[in-house]
C-alpha cells in the first residue's frame, strides 16, 4: 500500500493546479517520494545493526545509537513529504466540494431561469411599447430553449472537466484558498529545511563520541556508510530548496498574472465604453406606430448618417420614457441603468459629431431620398416650400 | 500487512459521509495508515533483535522482552485502526441494503426517482441517520478505549531507555536496553496526537448531525 495512496491523490491534484503547481507536484513525486522510498531503503536498512561501538558493555551501543539519531533521516523525510503534501490535499477536497455545489446550484438556477426569463423579457418590453408587439416575442422563446439545451450538455460533464490553470481557478472562486494553501506549504518547507539543518547539519560524520550511561567514560562509535548518507542528505537539501523556489515562483506567477489580467480588463473596459452593449439587441431600430418623432426644423438629407441620427433620437426618447417609469420598476437591474446612462452620454457625443458633419456638408450637397427597407412609414418626404416637416416613422 | 483491502472498502463509504466524515477518512489514511506502513514498521522492525540485556544467562533476554512488551505498539495500532474503521463498514452495508431495496421496488413497478438512484447519492436521514450516528459513537468509544490501553500497558506514552528486569531465569536484577527509544517516543506521541484529532473530528460530526436533526424536527413542528 505504501506510497501509492498519496501518489494517486497527488495525481488528482494535477487537475486543480496552475502550471507551476504541476511542476512542483512532479518534483515532489519523482524526486522526493521515489528517492526516499528507494534510496532510503537501501542505504538505511542496516543503520543500527552496523552501528558499532568500541566497548563490550552491553547496552552501550543501544544508548549511543539513540543519542546519535533521535529521529532517523528517512523518517524525517517521510514526515516532511506528508506534511508538505497535506495543504494540497486539503485544497483538493475543498475544491471538489465547492465545484460540486456550484454545479448543483447552476442546475437549479437554470431550471428556474428558463421559466421566468420569458416573463421578465415581456415586462421590460412592455415599458417601451404602447402596444404589445407580439411579432418579436416568439423569436425569443426558441432561443432560450436552445441555450438551455446547450447548458444541459455542458453540465453533464462537470466532473470530468479540468479545473486547472490560474484563470480557471480564479473563475471558480478558489483563488484565495489556493493562495492560502500555497503559503502554508511554503511555511512548512522552510520549517523543515531549518529543522533539518539543526538536527543533522550538512554532513554525517563517520565517528560519534558517546558518554551516556551505562557506557563507561567516552566511547567511539562508528556509523555505517557515512559518505553515502552525506551525499543523500545533500541531495535532499537540494530538492527541498528546489521545491521552495518553485513555491516562490508560483506565488510570483500568480501575482504578476493577476496584475496583468487586471490591466487587460481595465483596457478592455475603456475600449468598450464607446460601443453599445444593449442587452436586447435590435438589429433595426424600430418603433411601433404611435411614436411621434420630434419636429425637424430644416430639410433632411436622407443619407445613412441621418437615418442613424433619427434612430438615435428615437432611442433617446425611448430612454427618457423608460426613465420616467424607471423609478417604479424594480425589475431593471442596476447595471442596466448604468448602461443607459452610458448610452445617453455616447448618443450626445454622436449628436455633436453629426451636427458638425451636417454643418460641413449642408451648404453644398444635394438632397437624396432613401427609403428604409422594412418600415413603410419612414417616408422621406420633402415637401418643397415647407419649412417644417413632421416625419412619421 | 495488506491495508489495500481496507482502503478499498472505506473508499466506498466516502461517498455517503458528511464533509467532516470525509476529512476524517483522509486523516485516517494519510496520517495513520500510511505513517504506520511506511515509517513506523521500520522503526519497530528490529525491536527484539536489538533489545540487549546485560547478562549472559540464556533465555533471560526473551523473558524480559516479553515481560515489558506484551503487545508491540505496531500491533496495537493496527488493531486500533481496524476497530475504528469497522463501524464505517456498517454504514456501507446499510447503504447497500437501501439501494438493493430501491432496485427491487423499481423492478416491481413502483415509481422511483431514477436520477437519485443513478447518482447514488443517498441522504443521511431516517434509519440511515441512526446507523451513521451510532457508528460515529462507537468510533469515539474505540479510540478512547485504545488510548487508555496504551497508557495503561506502557505506563505513559514515553518509551524508556533502560528497563530493569528480574523475571525468572534472570539472576537478581538485570539492566536491559530498548532499541531506538527516542524515535519510538516520537512516533507514539505523533500517533496519539492524530488519534486525538480524529476523536475531535468524530465529536464535531456527531454534534453536527444531532443539531441538524433537531433543527429539522423543530422546523417540522413549526410548520405543523
Amino acid at each position: 500500500m505504501s506510497w501509492s495512496f498519496l501518489t494517486r491523490l497527488l495525481e488528482e491534484i494535477h487537475n486543480h493546479s496552475t502550471f507551476v503547481g504541476k511542476i512542483w507536484l512532479t518534483v515532489l513525486i519523482v524526486f522526493r517520494i521515489v528517492l526516499t522510498a528507494v534510496g532510503g531503503e537501501s542505504i538505511y536498512y542496516d543503520e543500527q545493526s552496523k552501528f558499532v561501538c568500541n566497548t563490550e558493555q552491553p547496552g552501550c551501543e543501544n544508548v549511543c545509537y539513540d543519542a546519535f539519531a533521535p529521529l532517523s533521516h528517512v523518517r524525517f523525510w517521510v514526515f516532511q513529504i506528508i506534511l508538505v503534501a497535506t495543504p494540497s490535499v486539503m485544497y483538493l477536497g475543498y475544491a471538489i466540494h465547492k465545484i460540486a455545489r456550484m454545479v448543483e446550484h447552476s442546475e437549479a438556477d437554470r431550471r428556474i431561469r428558463s421559466k421566468s426569463f420569458s416573463m421578465r423579457w415581456k415586462q421590460h418590453r412592455g415599458l417601451e411599447e404602447a402596444e404589445e408587439d407580439h411579432e418579436e416575442d416568439p423569436m425569443m422563446y426558441p432561443e432560450i430553449e436552445l441555450e438551455s439545451e446547450r447548458e444541459n450538455k455542458e453540465q453533464q460533464a462537470p466532473a470530468k472537466a479540468k479545473h486547472d490553470g490560474r484563470r480557471r481557478i480564479r473563475e471558480d472562486g478558489l483563488m484565495k484558498i489556493y493562495v492560502l494553501q500555497l503559503l502554508v506549504r511554503t511555511t512548512f518547507e522552510i520549517c523543515f529545511l531549518v529543522g533539518q539543518y539543526f538536527l543533522y547539519g550538512f554532513e554525517v560524520s563517520p565517528i560519534f563520541v558517546c558518554s551516556r550511561k551505562p557506557c563507561p567514560h567516552k566511547i567511539d562509535c562508528f556509523i555505517s556508510r557515512p559518505t553515502e548518507k552525506t551525499i543523500f542528505l545533500l541531495i535532499m537539501y537540494g530538492v527541498s530548496c528546489m521545491c521552495l523556489l518553485l513555491n516562490v515562483w508560483e506565488m510570483l506567477h500568480l501575482g504578476f498574472g493577476t496584475i496583468r489580467d487586471t490591466f487587460n480588463n481595465k483596457r478592455k473596459e475603456l475600449e468598450d465604453s464607446g460601443t453599445y452593449n444593449y442587452p436586447f439587441t435590435w438589429n433595426t431600430p424600430s418603433a411601433p406606430p404611435g411614436y411621434n418623432i420630434a419636429v425637424k426644423p430644416e430639410q433632411m438629407q436622407y443619407t445613412e448618417l441621418s437615418n442613424a441620427k433619427m434612430a438615435y433620437k428615437q432611442n433617446k426618447a425611448n430612454i427618457a420614457q423608460e426613465q420616467q417609469y424607471g423609478s417604479n420598476e424594480e425589475n431593471i437591474p442596476a447595471d442596466l441603468e448604468n448602461l443607459q446612462r452610458e448610452i445617453k452620454v455616447a448618443q450626445e457625443r454622436l449628436d455633436l459629431a453629426i451636427q458638425a458633419y451636417n454643418n460641413q456638408n449642408n451648404p453644398g450637397s444635394s438632397r437624396e431620398k432613401k427609403s428604409k427597407a422594412g418600415s413603410n412609414k419612414s417616408s422621406a418626404s420633402s415637401k418643397s416650400g415647407d419649412g417644417k416637416n413632421s416625419v412619421w416613422i | 500487512m495488506d491495508w489495500g483491502t481496507l482502503q478499498d472498502v472505506l473508499g466506498g463509504v466516502n461517498k455517503h459521509s458528511t464533509s467532516i466524515g470525509k476529512i476524517w477518512l483522509t486523516v485516517l489514511f494519510i496520517f495513520r495508515i500510511m505513517i504506520l506502513v511506511v515509517a513506523a514498521e521500520r522503526v519497530w522492525g528490529d525491536e527484539q533483535q536489538d533489545f540487549v540485556c546485560n547478562t549472559l544467562q540464556p533465555g533471560c533476554k526473551n523473558v524480559c522482552y516479553d515481560h515489558f512488551f506484551p503487545i508491540s505498539h505496531i500491533r496495537l495500532w493496527a488493531l486500533q485502526l481496524i476497530f475504528v474503521s469497522t463501524p464505517a463498514l456498517l454504514v456501507a452495508m446499510h447503504v447497500a441494503y437501501t439501494r438493493h431495496e430501491k432496485k427491487r421496488r423499481f423492478r416491481n413497478g413502483e415509481k422511483i426517482d431514477i436520477e437519485e438512484l443513478k447518482n447514488e447519492k443517498i441522504h443521511i436521514r431516517g434509519s440511515l441517520w441512526w446507523t451513521y450516528t451510532s457508528s460515529i459513537f462507537f468510533r469515539i468509544v474505540f479510540e478512547a478505549v485504545f488510548m487508555y490501553v496504551f497508557y495503561y500497558m506502557y505506563d505513559g506514552f514515553q518509551m524508556p531507555r533502560l528497563v530493569k528486569c528480574n523475571a525468572w531465569p534472570c539472576p537478581n536484577t538485570v539492566d536491559c536496553f530498548v532499541s531506538r527509544p527516542t524515535e519510538k517516543t516520537t512516533f507514539t506521541i505523533f500517533m496519539l496526537a492524530v488519534s486525538g484529532i480524529c476523536m475531535m473530528l468524530n465529536l464535531a460530526e456527531l454534534c453536527y448531525l444531532v443539531v441538524k436533526i433537531c433543527m429539522k424536527e423543530s422546523r417540522k413542528t413549526i410548520l405543523k
